[in-house]
């Protein structure tokens, strides 16, 4: 036994050392810390992260003890770990793959299954840290706004219960997407972002017989994520409310606060997150049958026959000549025959080059996108304007990082057109691209309403900020995508702290979209200083 | 003209890269040649501004390459010794991307990266994706971007590895011919690149210039300490203690070794035509005596 936890073991150490020596695992975890600070808010103020409709039209929200503050965490828990988690622990599995490490892991008697229990075991560990920066906060809120005595059991058991099948859940389907064909990368990113939407939070309710008010009908069996049994249990604790909210609202007047005294934890509820704690590793014993174990030869495609209308295209085409050694002689003695340039560097042109980039990079995704784009100038609604931000995602995140991610850096950074710093060239060249993209959208919200034009500008160079200066900052793309993505997310279910740039929910402030490239700009501005000193 | 003038480097974890090293290199090829971590690959990124000396400077045409890198920039051709691709583009485009950065562009760019692709051999690969390349392949389409602009100063590291020895004559052929009216530095440790191609050679131990001279110079400094011995199977291990092997045959009538020597010999011991590997192993060997002497 002891000889297959070992493994194990020592690929849990590497990984929480390798994690914990990453300046992008602090930031990540700062973030997180801070996100759980503003969930659980003053109690005097005009927001609540649990609140209810009484028959009579009365808003209540409970008081702040020990019930209350343990179950906030909880569900903050469990949107963190499932859709921010994500992000913080997937890409190992590359990240061995690229480095090389991979290669020699292959040689070793270790197996695939032992391999990826081991990068499962990883992932539990890191996310179990971002659930004890939620139960830190919580104890935060408790000490600075608790009332009533301290009850342990009510504290912690929702937590747990509630949070360990989302942090297995989170784990397996990242060794997953790590091993399966066109999820490792970018793509895999978005692709996630509806797993979660649709598999973890809509699939539960909907098997739960929820209405469009989202009363459930049976109680969520299969809800790994936790979040249907959340408000099924929390919708049992106030048997009179009409309307029950788990999430952040806020009002324009304090809430009422009532005392409450919990979640009911029943052995049927216990044994049913224990159910979902083992469906919960069900991706992982797909990712062990899907993995190549480092093998190149099971990543390479098979060759494709060419179509019909490239076999006639082929047949006018010049062919390139075949190498041969005569051809090799002749290239040799007239090596240095090479046609005269005139080259002109510039900052200029080296940001548009860069522009370019971007887009021959994007894949088959610039399709969509361009088309999203293009859509958002014309289509009333924020459906179009919703795809075209979501897209962003994998075609920007690892701009900034690119060159670290493929090894490029001496290549790239010798060049006379590269800027002295490489932090505002990418902005500037990112900003250039989603500027050129956005303009339709911008332009039509603009003829709307100046202000709201003004405002979706700022958020497109919000985006470009926030993904140069994080992506710099943490060599990656996954912090910026998780926390993009969570805006883009709390922003489509209206919340209008998120919406960063005034289109995407139903009552936009302005003003945030200022706040946010107002952060943005600060992130480039520090990534720029990092970059400098570490020139240094 | 390339002055390089008491170049120092200290790494952030206290690794001295180079220690006040001085040198004056004019047009032909440089050969660079020291162990591992004699300190080759700092003096190169130096060298390509990639990275900033804690101490010293150097010269291209009288600008300095530290204080104003641009100017560096504009004439350089680099291949660094570990690069990456971008392995969703293909060659053409990589390369292509990287001509933009150069300031090039349009029809000539176009066609300088088409003569570029054709001179290393890839034009019947220059429109498939780089993920796809041998590494042999992805080394060729670093030499030919580094050709890219008309460079005045090419700096090479270690440019032959992973290329099979066709493509390794061709790139010494192309280097040779691209030298000519340019500063072409090569760094390497494999000896035979050096051999067929460099005009003078510099050799670098732990990041100090230990010697620089012309291929003929440093063959006539090994001259009269290059031998050869035929020792039995049992006295192999003593003879290697006594002299420096440079080189070692099994055969039926017992060990043929050859060996360079700063006095000690083997009994029996013939003298031979040097080569500039033994020149190279006399040379590091004579700093290393100082070193221990110092």
């Amino acid at each position: 036994m002891s000889g297959r936890i070992t493994p194990i073991a020592a690929q849990v150490a590497a990984e929480v050392k390798t994690r914990l020596r990453s300046p992008a695992t602090l930031v990540a975890l700062l973030l997180v810390f801070a996100g759980s600070v503003l969930w659980i808010p003053d109690p005097r103020g005009n927001a609540s992260s649990l609140s209810w409709r009484l028959a009579d039209g009365r808003e209540q929200a409970p008081v702040y003890n020990s019930a209350y503050i343990g179950f906030a965490a909880s569900a903050l828990a469990c949107i963190a770990v499932t859709l921010v988690g994500f992000y913080l622990v997937a890409g190992s599995v590359r990240r061995d793959r690229e480095s090389g490490v991979g290669a020699i892991l292959a040689a070793t008697p270790l197996s695939r299954a032992a391999y990826l229990a081991g990068k499962f075991a990883a992932h539990c560990a890191y996310l179990s840290v971002v659930l004890g920066l939620a139960l830190l906060a919580a104890l935060t809120a408790w000490f600075r706004f608790g009332v009533g005595p301290f009850s342990p059991s009510d504290f912690f058991l929702p937590f747990l219960l509630l949070s360990m099948p989302a942090v297995a859940v989170t784990a397996s389907f990242a060794v997953l997407f790590d091993v399966a064909p066109g999820l490792s990368g970018r793509g895999g990113y978005v692709v996630w972002f509806f797993v979660f939407s649709l598999v973890l939070v809509a699939l539960p309710m909907l098997m739960a017989g929820a209405d469009e008010k989202g009363v459930l009908r049976r109680w969520p069996v299969l809800d790994p994520a936790g979040l249907a049994t959340q408000a099924a249990l929390a919708r049992q604790s106030v048997p009179g409310a009409v309307g029950f909210s788990t999430g952040l609202e806020i009002r324009d007047t304090p809430f009422t606060r009532v005392p409450w005294n919990g979640i009911a934890i029943s052995p049927r509820v216990v044994a049913v997150r224990a159910l979902n704690l083992l469906l919960a590793v069900t991706p992982l014993g797909l990712a062990v049958v899907l993995f190549d174990r480092f093998d190149p030869a099971r990543r390479r495609r098979r060759a494709r026959k060419p179509g019909l209308a490239s076999r006639l295209a082929d047949r006018f085409r010049r062919r390139p000549p075949v190498a041969t050694s005569e051809a090799t002689a002749v290239a040799m003695s007239s090596a240095v025959a090479l046609s005269p340039v005139a080259a002109r560097p510039s900052a200029g042109r080296a940001t548009l080059a860069e522009a370019r980039l971007i887009w021959d990079a994007a894949s088959f995704l610039k399709w969509p996108l361009l088309g999203s784009a293009i859509l958002a100038g014309f289509l009333p609604g924020n459906g179009a304007a919703a795809v075209f931000f979501l897209l962003l995602v994998p075609i920007v995140s690892e701009v900034a990082a690119r060159e670290v991610l493929a090894g490029t850096s001496a290549l790239v950074f010798s060049q006379p057109g590269v800027p002295a710093s490489a932090v505002l060239w990418k902005f500037a060249a990112v900003a250039v691209f989603l500027s050129a993209l956005g303009a339709p959208l911008v332009i039509r919200v603009f003829i709307a309403s100046p202000v709201r034009g003004l405002a979706a500008a700022a958020g497109i160079l919000f985006v470009a900020g926030a993904a140069v200066g994080l992506g710099s900052l943490t060599a990656g793309g996954k912090l910026f995508s998780g926390v993009y993505l969570a805006l883009w997310y709390f922003a489509l279910n209206n919340l209008p702290q998120a919406d960063f740039a005034g289109v995407l929910g139903k009552a936009p402030v302005p003003l945030y979209s200022v706040v946010y490239l107002s952060i943005a700009l600060a992130l480039v501005s520090a990534a720029a200083v990092r970059a400098r000193w570490r020139e240094r | 003209m390339l002055v390089i003038q008491s170049l120092g480097k200290r790494y952030p974890d206290g690794t001295v890269g180079l220690r006040d090293f001085s040198l004056e290199v004019g047009e032909g090829v440089l050969g660079l040649l020291g162990g591992n971590g004699a300190g080759k690959t700092t003096l190169m990124t130096i060298l390509a501004t990639v990275t900033r000396p804690t101490s010293g400077t150097f010269l291209w045409e009288g600008h300095d390459g530290v204080a104003e890198p641009l100017a560096v920039r504009r004439v350089l051709g680099y291949l660094p010794q570990d690069f990456g691709v971008y392995e969703k583009l293909t060659a053409r485009e990589f390369v292509t991307y990287l001509g933009r950065l150069k300031g090039l562009s349009g029809a000539s760019l176009s066609r300088r990266a088409q003569e570029l692709l054709e001179l290393t051999n890839l034009h019947g690969a220059a429109d498939r994706r780089l993920g796809g390349f041998s590494g042999g392949m992805r080394q060729r389409v670093g030499i030919a971007q580094a050709l890219l602009g008309d460079p005045k100063l090419v700096i090479v590291d270690e440019p032959t590895v992973g290329l099979d020895p066709e493509e390794r004559v061709r790139f010494r052929n192309l280097l040779s011919e691209i030298a000519q009216g340019r500063v072409v530095i090569l760094s390497t440790h494999i000896v035979s690149d050096v051999e067929a191609v460099a005009s003078s050679i510099a050799v670098i131990r732990g990041g100090r210039l230990v010697c620089h001279a012309t291929p003929e110079e440093l063959l006539r400094k090994a001259s009269g300490r290059v031998f050869t011995a035929v020792v039995s199977s049992e006295n192999l291990s003593a003879a290697q203690k006594t002299v420096h092997v440079s080189n070692l045959v099994r055969r039926a009538d017992g060990v043929h070794v050859r060996f360079v020597t700063n006095g000690s010999t083997l009994p029996g011991a013939r003298e031979a035509e040097p080569s500039l590997e033994d020149a190279y192993l006399l040379t590091n060997l004579e700093a290393g005596a100082a070193e221990h002497a110092a």
